[in-house]
């Protein structure tokens, strides 16, 4: 798997920064604390030390009546008070002496406060708010307290003055928070600068991850389907850079007839079963299997050999249950059923784009077939290298458009005028490169990407025909896409209920394979003449063409081929095999057409052999406009 | 009665400052001293915690509708107040015999004081835990 380096620094140095970044700052909380621990321990030492001289004087000039006798004695008092006035220093803001009387109760018996707002009279009673003054007279040791709870106080330190053995009084001490004040304004702002980074750092880890989180919900919507909620054609390059096809089973699906379902129900309808399908699809995998919409209906299945040994049980168990399925759909009760083409070794190709070419040659014969069947790609055959490259040529130029038709015009012998146009297919690549079709149709022939480019080349001849209704137009096609019952109904659907625009329309038919069964093919091109039709037989005299054709076949219009016409003013045996083509032709009713002239020598010899129609370089070259 | 005073130092944290902490420990006090649920208080002259927090005392505006006086100072105390129950802030308010008790912070800390004959001669009873304020 790939690391970008922007994961990098959101995994990990992002993370690490904000959590050094807080480390820091909790750390630089803890070395202040301890240094206000020190600083407080020095302090109380030094007033502890100081208290212990003045407790020490006491010892030797008072005895143990020494509350009687301050509270006796002004003088004494105010003598003793002035002594403890001297140890109260700066950080030091009440200092005062309690002593507890019978009740319990604490009363102040000296106090050297110097704010005379805050200062106790003798015996004023003093509430407690700790334990430390009890605890002091009890253990006759100095007890301090942290004053949590009040506001303007830090810490307290309440010593016993003991004598002879006896508690007679507590020294009583309060710091405020003036040191620890200063000592705040001097670390603060480095502490505001460490919350600061942590603070930010954090927040920047936020943004991080929400950022991180947002672009992984857009990009799992860029590989979802918005409509079946199964992956896209997307999502299956980026599963590929991660994933190898070695465990799995790859599976070309495609809905029998579904145009069928939209053009009968609405688009509305084809949707909903679209949706009910793949979530009948979805209840036949497993969790581990991947399905794909590739295109309109038709999907490709990742099915993970551990779920089967056998790819011939998923794909039949999916048919099946599709097969059984009712579809109901605002009211209708719709019924489908599905062709799978099935590549079990998806690994063994060079590419993906190869190895979805071999499901999709098994698709086509599963359609061709019959449908609703499955059909497996058998180990035995071959890869055919080049092809893969082309089908993934072919899908991007229909993808992005670049399926293009030129136009050749045919020209009428006698008259000069053009009588017709030639559809010529051509597709410009990646590279914006055209590419004429014999460089990549016969890869494609039987699969089910050639259909849709036939339907697209049907689609840009009727609008040029609706647009320009003084024009005639020949369509190509092969002698096998008039046996496959998908084209068959590509044209029935275009052209049944238009005679009119079926009329201006040649269908010219060219063999590649020898082709036996005529019965068939006599009644497909009957099929097509019903339509309103015109049929014309392409390069004869070439390949397998033969004059059995003729005499089966129910054919308007033949097309020498371009490689006997070539030279015709000089070659004397082509000459006489065009003169027999046209003798032959117009005592079968035919109108005959000459091709591929390149010269004047050809044109006027073509002429003077009485052929209906030319066409060539030398005539007219093909545009793309006409 | 440390508990009481450690509530109401509590109470300080929670309230968040000075002002709301004297309200509740008046409040307290006062409510014990008049045994009333709502208890009508007069300041003389001004009380900021109680006019911002008065809680459940309801400060009225004239003496006479006192149930207690709450005095900031002595001074030309009017004569109707004289008759009520009068309740210092101060621990110099303790010098005059009429002041029954007085709350007042001293050294950071808060204090309450009674004396005991005061309280006797308004026929004030104060539950056990005020016994550690009330001085004899």
């Amino acid at each position: 798997m790939k690391i970008s380096r922007s994961f990098i620094i959101l995994a990990f140095v992002i993370p690490l920064v904000t959590i050094a970044s807080m480390v820091i700052y909790f750390e630089f909380i803890e070395a202040k604390e301890s240094v206000f621990k020190i600083i407080k321990e020095h302090l109380i030492m030094q007033k502890v030390s100081l208290f212990q001289k003045y407790v020490e004087s006491m010892e030797k000039n008072y005895g143990d009546n020494l509350a009687e006798l301050i509270i006796d004695n002004p003088n004494i008092a105010y003598e003793l008070e002035s002594d403890l006035a001297l140890l109260q220093g700066d950080d030091v803001k009440y200092l005062y002496m309690l002593y507890r009387d019978e009740d319990g109760k604490y009363r102040y018996l000296l106090d050297a406060t110097k704010d005379e707002n805050e200062r106790a009279f003798l015996n004023q009673k003093f509430d407690t708010e700790s334990d430390i003054w009890q605890t002091a007279y009890k253990t006759k040791q100095y007890q301090v307290t942290q004053q949590n709870a009040l506001e303007t106080l830090w810490v307290t330190i309440a010593y016993p003055i003991v004598i002879n053995q006896k508690v007679i009084a507590v020294l009583g001490a309060d710091f405020t928070y003036d040191v620890y004040t200063q000592i705040v304004n001097i670390l603060n702002p480095i502490e505001t600068i460490f919350f600061y980074i942590s603070f930010f750092m954090f927040i920047m880890l936020l943004l991080a991850y929400i950022l991180v989180y947002l672009y992984y919900k857009t990009r799992k919507k860029a590989l979802v389907d918005s409509l079946t909620h199964v992956y896209n054609r997307q999502y299956l390059s980026e599963f590929l850079e991660t994933t190898s096809l070695q465990n799995y089973y790859l599976m070309m699906i495609d809905l029998d007839n579904f145009k069928l379902v939209n053009d009968n129900y609405g688009h509305d309808v084809g949707d909903d079963v679209l949706v009910a399908v793949v979530k009948e699809i979805k209840s036949n995998i497993r969790h581990e299997d991947i399905l794909i919409r590739f295109g309109g209906e038709e999907f490709i299945l990742l099915v993970d050999k551990k779920e089967s040994k056998e790819s011939i049980r998923v794909a039949e168990r999916i048919r099946k249950a599709i097969m059984n399925l009712d579809i109901e759909s605002r009211n209708n009760k719709i019924n489908m059923t599905l062709s799978i083409g099935v590549n079990p070794f998806p690994y063994s190709a060079k590419n993906i784009e190869e190895a979805i070419k071999i499901a999709d040659e098994q698709l086509y014969i599963a359609k061709s077939s019959g449908r609703n069947r499955v059909e497996i790609f058998d180990e035995a055959k071959k890869y055919e290298s080049e092809a893969s490259n082309r089908i993934s040529d072919i899908r991007f130029a229909i993808d992005e458009g670049g399926i293009k038709c030129a136009f050749q015009p045919i020209f009428h012998a006698k008259t000069n005028e053009i009588r017709k146009y030639e559809m010529l297919l051509r597709m410009m690549n990646k590279e914006g490169k055209i590419i004429p079709p014999n460089n990549f149709l016969p890869s494609i022939r039987h699969t089910q990407v050639y259909i849709s480019l036939t339907a697209i080349v049907l689609e840009k001849g009727v609008q040029t025909l609706q647009k320009r209704p003084d024009v005639h137009l020949s369509i190509n096609l092969d002698i096998q896409d008039i046996l496959n019952e998908d084209i068959l109904e590509l044209l029935r659907l275009t052209f049944k209920g238009n005679k009119e625009l079926a009329k201006r329309v040649t269908i010219e038919i060219l063999e590649h394979e020898e082709i036996t069964n005529f019965e068939i093919i006599s009644q497909s091109i009957s099929k097509l003449k019903e339509l309103g039709l015109l049929i014309a037989l392409d390069d004869f005299g070439s390949g397998y063409a033969n004059f059995r054709y003729m005499i089966n076949l129910d054919i308007d219009i033949l097309k020498i081929d371009g490689s006997i016409i070539k030279n015709v003013d000089k070659d004397k045996t082509a000459y006489n095999i065009i003169k027999a083509i046209v003798s032959f032709g117009k005592s079968m009713n035919m109108k005959i057409v000459a091709e591929h002239i390149e010269t004047k020598e050809e044109y006027e010899t073509v002429i003077a052999l009485g052929v209906d129609y030319l066409q060539g370089y030398y005539l007219g070259r093909p545009e793309f406009e006409i | 009665m440390r508990a009481l005073l450690f509530i109401l130092i509590c109470i300080r944290t929670v309230f968040a400052n000075d002002v709301a902490l004297e309200s509740a420990i008046f409040n307290k006090v006062i409510i014990a001293v008049t045994t009333k649920e709502y208890p009508e208080v007069y300041i003389y002259k001004e009380n900021k915690a109680l006019e911002q927090f008065p809680g459940k005392l309801k400060i009225v505006n004239s003496c006479k509708e006192a149930d207690i006086v709450i005095i900031t100072t002595l001074k030309n105390l009017p004569e109707a107040c004289k008759e009520k129950i009068l309740f210092g802030t101060r621990y110099s308010h303790l010098r005059d015999n009429r002041v029954v008790g007085a709350f007042f912070w001293q050294k950071g800390r808060p204090n309450i004081l009674f004396y005991k004959r005061r309280l006797e001669r308004y026929n004030i009873k104060l539950d056990a835990s005020f016994d550690k304020y009330i001085e004899k």
